[in-house]
């Protein structure tokens, strides 16, 4: 098994500093009393977490397939693993703080993870049908993209896994 | 009934009637069944069973929901009374009770809604001298509320010495704790006595109690009351201040930020660094799991009171704001009861209160949540010894120590200037004479922000702390007395 790959979870960190951040300043001003808008405020910071999750792995998940000879297979589901786990925590923390269900949450993140093997999947068929390394990484690239617009797209239906 | 006063009927089905043999449920408010705003209202729950048992009812329509369990005993009718609190937007209100092991009987709530002011009248006297004037209704002596909460619900009441002398324990009680919060009372023809009783549990100086004979004109002494402005305590809002943070608070902020930011450095390193496969995401199962199980538990409480009171009286009525706030996700269960008087208003959300026949057994659950709290309003009154005279006289104005210890660091404000006063001996003075002027803002105190903004109507006032038995952290008091006329000089003995 691989080291776990550094550039995925990077970009994941910097997606719960951003949201974090956002969080803690959007309830630190309605603390208090008004459980509503702090139950609000805490499922849309779920929500975006997710949203990038998904956005990051649909995007990355063609380009983390390593070398062909290699661990391929291995080296795709560690680079996705690798993008998740950092807002683990943060999720944890958002779970408490809204009245959301652990089987939802946990389902949605399972969901997230298996869409981006998905991708990696077909991104690795692609590579072995077609040999030609130009027109093999603009099609993976293309695969990245078309599933980041899907999930975008769609991204309404997808999330109400995790609506109350 | 006034017309112009009663603004709707919102359910008139009977109060109640037995639907089966083994049970029996009356149900019925205080004060007639008239609610006037969104405080607390009296419910009167009376329950007889053949069998006895485990009685539970529930109500709908009310906020929040309300669970009562009670325990009758077989043939012996259970008399209880709860506040009860119904939205001005609500639904009727209505019961459902279910006797366990036998039927389920429904009864509802006959009530109406009436606008402020509103004015009870209580015995035959007080009704035959006062029902011509508007906005009054006549009630009778069972529907004197047994809990003071309830007294939230009208703007004024007479008592006559014939009802006075039909009220139980808890209702006298309950009258009490109303008059020494300022409540708007008219005895008529009360004996020496209960004058007494009442001029002695009378705050406000006394202005909100006016004791009528029987050849004296109630109607106009009656008016005159209901015309005096209230003499409202300090919001919650101007309480909020005054709230210690407690350590949940900080828990909630910023050692949840230095939480996270702790995280996410260590992980950045363990990324660049570790050899180890899998040691970043074996790091983020811990911190996730330590997240889960061993988030900081239960809630914190936070607790301030402001008490007020006229230097020349012995009641000090008091408005205290409970605050608890969660620190994780789960439900907790409160005591029903507030520690500190009767409670006026509960502030918060996804809470039901489960209320038995004893007090202890009342509790409030509340399904809690980081950043969440929930506030309990509590109002009161209590004794104070005349241990402080406050004297103006010519330029300047003065205190002093009439009581047998010295006292703590005080506060007086005279003429919008503030000054502070070291402890004093007693039977020792202060004089506002050649004494240093503190600035408003030093320390940027919340209490002292309050202090000036409440003496604004006094020409001097003094703020002291309050001890409270057995305090814990993040619990104080603060006790401002005011004089309201010049007194004479009155020089300390030494």
């Amino acid at each position: 098994m691989r080291k776990l790959t550094a550039l995925p979870a990077l970009i994941a960190i910097g997606c719960v500093i951003t949201v974090a951040g956002w969080w803690l300043m959007q309830v630190s001003l309605v603390a208090g009393t008004n459980a509503t808008a702090i139950h609000a405020i805490s499922l849309r910071a779920m929500r975006v977490i997710f949203l990038l999750q998904m956005l990051s792995t649909s995007l990355f998940a063609p380009l983390w397939l390593g070398r062909p000879s290699g661990q391929a297979a291995t080296h795709s589901f560690t680079s996705v693993l690798s993008a998740l786990f950092p807002a683990w925590p943060l999720l944890a923390l958002l779970w408490l703080a809204t009245g959301i269900s652990a089987t939802a949450m946990a389902g949605t993140e399972t969901m997230v993870l298996g869409a981006a093997l998905v991708v990696a999947l077909l991104a690795r068929g692609i590579q072995h049908l077609v040999l030609d390394t130009e027109i093999n990484r603009l099609l993976q690239t293309s695969l990245g993209i078309a599933a980041a617009t899907a999930t975008w797209l769609f991204r309404g239906e997808w999330l109400q896994w995790i609506a109350v | 009934m006034d017309g112009l006063l009663l603004l709707s009927i919102l359910l008139a089905q009977g109060i109640s009637a037995p639907t089966n043999a083994d049970l029996q449920l009356e149900a019925s408010l205080a004060f007639g069944s008239y609610v006037s705003n969104d405080g607390f209202a009296e419910l009167h729950v009376r329950a007889l069973s053949g069998a006895g048992g485990a009685l539970v009812i529930e109500t709908t329509g009310t906020t929040p929901t309300v669970r009562i369990d009670l325990e009758l005993l077989p043939n012996e009718p259970l008399d209880t009374w709860l506040p009860l609190r119904i939205d001005a937007a609500a639904l009727p209100v209505s019961l459902d009770a279910r006797l366990k092991q036998s039927d389920t009987q429904a009864t509802a709530l006959n009530y109406a809604r009436r606008s402020l002011p509103w004015f009870a009248l209580l015995g035959p006297r007080a009704a035959q001298r006062l029902s011509h004037l508007p906005g009054t209704e006549a009630i009778t002596a069972a529907e004197l509320p047994h809990i003071p909460e309830a007294y939230r619900q009208i703007s004024a009441l007479a008592v006559d010495s014939a009802a006075m002398a039909s009220l139980d324990e808890e209702q006298l009680r309950s009258l009490l704790e109303y008059v020494g919060s300022c409540g708007r009372v008219l005895l008529i023809d009360a004996s020496v006595a209960v004058r007494k009783i009442f001029a002695n549990r009378a705050a406000c100086e006394g202005r909100f109690l006016i004791l009528v004979g029987n050849e004296e004109n109630a109607g106009n002494a009656f008016s005159l009351l209901t015309e005096q402005a209230s003499f409202l305590l300090p919001a919650e809002q101007s309480l909020e201040p005054l709230l210690r943070k407690s350590s949940t608070d900080a828990l909630n902020g910023t050692r949840l930020a230095f939480f996270l930011g702790a995280y996410l450095v260590i992980l950045i390193v363990l990324l660049s660094r570790a050899q180890s496969r899998f040691a970043a995401l074996g790091f983020s199962i811990i911190a996730t799991v330590l997240v889960l199980v061993t988030w900081p538990v239960a809630t914190s409480r936070n607790f301030v009171a402001w008490a007020e009171m006229a230097s020349t009286e012995q009641v000090a009525r008091y408005v205290g704001m409970e605050r608890h706030s969660a620190s994780r996700r789960g439900t907790v269960m409160l005591p029903g009861e507030s520690f500190a008087g009767y409670t006026s208003k509960i502030s918060g959300e996804n809470y039901s209160l489960h209320w038995g026949t004893a007090t202890e057994q009342r509790k409030i659950v509340w399904n809690a949540a980081p950043f969440q709290s929930l506030d309990r309003i509590s109002q009161g009154s209590f004794p104070v010894n005349a241990t402080l005279r406050l004297d103006l006289s010519g330029d300047s104005a003065g205190i002093c120590n009439t009581g047998s210890s010295s006292t703590a660091l005080m506060y007086l404000q005279w003429q919008g200037v503030l000054y502070e006063i070291p402890p004093m001996d007693a039977g020792t003075g202060w004089s506002s004479i050649g004494q240093d002027i503190l600035d408003s803002d030093s320390g940027n105190r919340a209490e002292l922000k309050l202090f000036l903004e409440r003496s604004a109507i006094y020409p001097l006032t003094v703020l002291q702390s309050l001890p409270i038995p057995n305090a814990e952290k993040n619990e104080q008091a603060w006790l401002l007395r005011y004089q309201t006329m010049r007194m004479g000089a009155a020089p300390c003995a030494s």
